[in-house]
């Protein structure tokens, strides 16, 4: 059953390079925590990034392609005003 | 921000409240009354421009991209931003001139009592367009120009920029807009800093803000033609001479340095030899409240698709999305292990940075130039340009040599 007052955020996070969004799990007991994403071209890449900005702290790194997350949220910013956007980035 | 002119010759400026805690002393009109732990906030507004800099930070282009957050969602994130207690916004880009509501949210900034200021190539800054915004509240607009015409024109990709810059200068200044130059000294254009500034403050300019290169996006591309620690300290000490000079003769410019809080032991070790232990002292008490270097604390970025970043410059890695959770959320989340670590740095710095005497001003310098130059966000900063005598004091390490 979808709860009808969350909707789904689908703007892109990213342009040309893709992002990565990173979770990190400091112990075997303890849960996946999502601390932020990278700019990586490869998951390779990203993986070292992560490392570099987190690995002494971490058991695991999960990384996932942003693209990839299906975010739904009962936070509204404004997301159905795609109209504005248009109207609002284009050149004067 | 490092203000030379305030710290040397006791110029008062806005920002003094923010910066010192000397708002109350200051002769300007304050940003804020009280000395706020908050962040200003830079904001991408889009990552499209006019112009390809070998410099930009943002990685900007001459396409639009997509994403951008709408006038809706930017005038909703003002609220929130205003709610948190964000003392001010830069309103930046790509060029963010070329979006057409940014009177709107210049505006709705001001409206909801944050201070809206603006960083522009200044190309797209017409009389109209300078009017309008000062009549939105826009407070500030710093103006980049990296050199004189023709090496300027190099370094931003167009003939003509340089020109077109002075024009908006011009536009913003006969606007009535308070208006300063950037300037982000690389090893090319260092040799025209005291040039620029004359030929900027004979057509009214009296704020110059001097960036030293961060290796964020583009940035990171050139960090070989990055300035050498002796070239560098060369440099600051040129603009603390020039910045003395103009005074002496009557003329109050404002001269900031910023990026790289070696600079704040700089201007300690400068006032020591020039005026003495009494005047280095007062300068470095000022310092100390100033607090080092702000990322990840006293300056946040968001960018054009509200992912926010520890400071503009620092673009590869994003703490969330405003989308997802309001800007406060995400900045208060200590939970995350690299923010709350960069928030008690001096702890974990490494290197020649854990023995500096000046690790309480300077903080280790830029962490996106440690992470970009040695893979580890706390080694040291390789702008740095202290002496061994300078950072550990009488007892000098042997074999120490000069900004090594």
């Amino acid at each position: 059953m979808t709860d009808p007052n969350e909707t789904c955020i689908d703007q892109s996070r990213s342009d040309g390079t893709p992002e990565w969004e990173v979770f990190l799990r400091d112990a075997a007991s303890e849960p996946l925590q999502h601390v932020g994403s990278v700019s990586a071209p490869t998951e390779a890449v990203a993986y070292e990034q992560a490392s570099s900005l987190f690995g002494g702290e971490a058991h695991s790194v999960w990384l996932c392609p942003a693209a990839s997350v299906a975010r739904f949220t009962d936070r509204d910013l404004g997301a159905g005003d795609a109209e504005a956007a248009s109207s609002g980035g284009e050149p004067s | 921000m490092i203000s030379i002119s305030k710290l040397l010759c006791g110029l008062d400026a806005a920002g003094d409240g923010l910066r010192y805690d000397d708002g109350r002393e200051s002769a300007e009109e304050q940003i804020t009354e009280e000395r706020t732990t908050k962040p200003v906030v830079v904001w991408n507004l889009t990552r499209q421009c006019n112009l390809y800099c070998e410099h930009c930070y943002a990685g900007a282009d001459l396409d639009a991209a997509s994403g951008e957050l709408t006038t809706d969602e930017g005038t909703r994130m003002l609220d929130e931003l205003a709610d948190y207690g964000v003392p001010v916004v830069l309103f930046s880009g790509g060029e963010p001139m070329i979006r057409n509501d940014l009177e709107t949210l210049v505006a709705h900034a001001a409206d909801a009592g944050i201070r809206p200021v603006l960083s522009t190539n200044g190309t797209l800054a017409t009389p109209e367009r300078a009017a309008a915004l000062r009549d939105a509240g826009l407070k500030y607009a710093g103006v980049s120009v990296d050199g004189m015409p023709e090496r300027n024109d190099a370094f931003r990709g167009e003939e003509g920029a340089f020109d077109a810059a002075l024009g908006g200068i011009e536009a913003f200044l006969d606007a009535g807009v308070k208006t300063g130059l950037r300037y982000t000294i690389t090893e090319k254009n260092a040799a025209d800093m005291e040039r620029v500034v004359d030929l900027l403050s004979a057509v009214g300019v009296d704020r110059f803000c001097f960036y030293h290169l961060d290796y964020g996006g583009r940035g990171g591309d050139i960090a070989d033609a990055d300035l050498s620690p002796e070239a560098r300290r060369e440099a600051v000490e040129r603009l603390c001479d020039m910045t003395l000079e103009y005074h002496d003769e009557g003329t109050e410019i404002e001269t900031l340095l910023v990026g790289n809080y070696c600079d704040a032991a700089f201007l300690v070790e400068y006032a020591r030899d020039r005026f003495g232990e009494r005047t280095a002292a007062a300068i470095r008490r000022r310092l100390e409240v100033n607090g080092g270097d702000p990322t990840g604390e006293r300056v946040a970025d968001v960018d054009y698709q509200g992912n926010v970043h520890l400071t503009q410059f620092w673009q590869g890695y994003s703490l969330g999305n405003v989308r997802d959770r309001p800007f406060g959320a995400i900045w208060d989340d200590e939970s995350n292990p690299l923010v709350s670590k960069l928030r008690e740095r001096e702890s974990h710095l490494t290197g020649k940075c854990a023995t500096c005497r000046h690790r309480d001003i300077c903080r280790g310098g830029s962490r996106l130039r440690a992470l970009a130059a040695e893979g580890d966000v706390f080694a040291p900063d390789p702008q740095c340009y202290l002496t061994s005598e300078e950072r550990v004091g009488a007892a000098v390490e042997e074999g120490g040599s000069a900004a090594d």
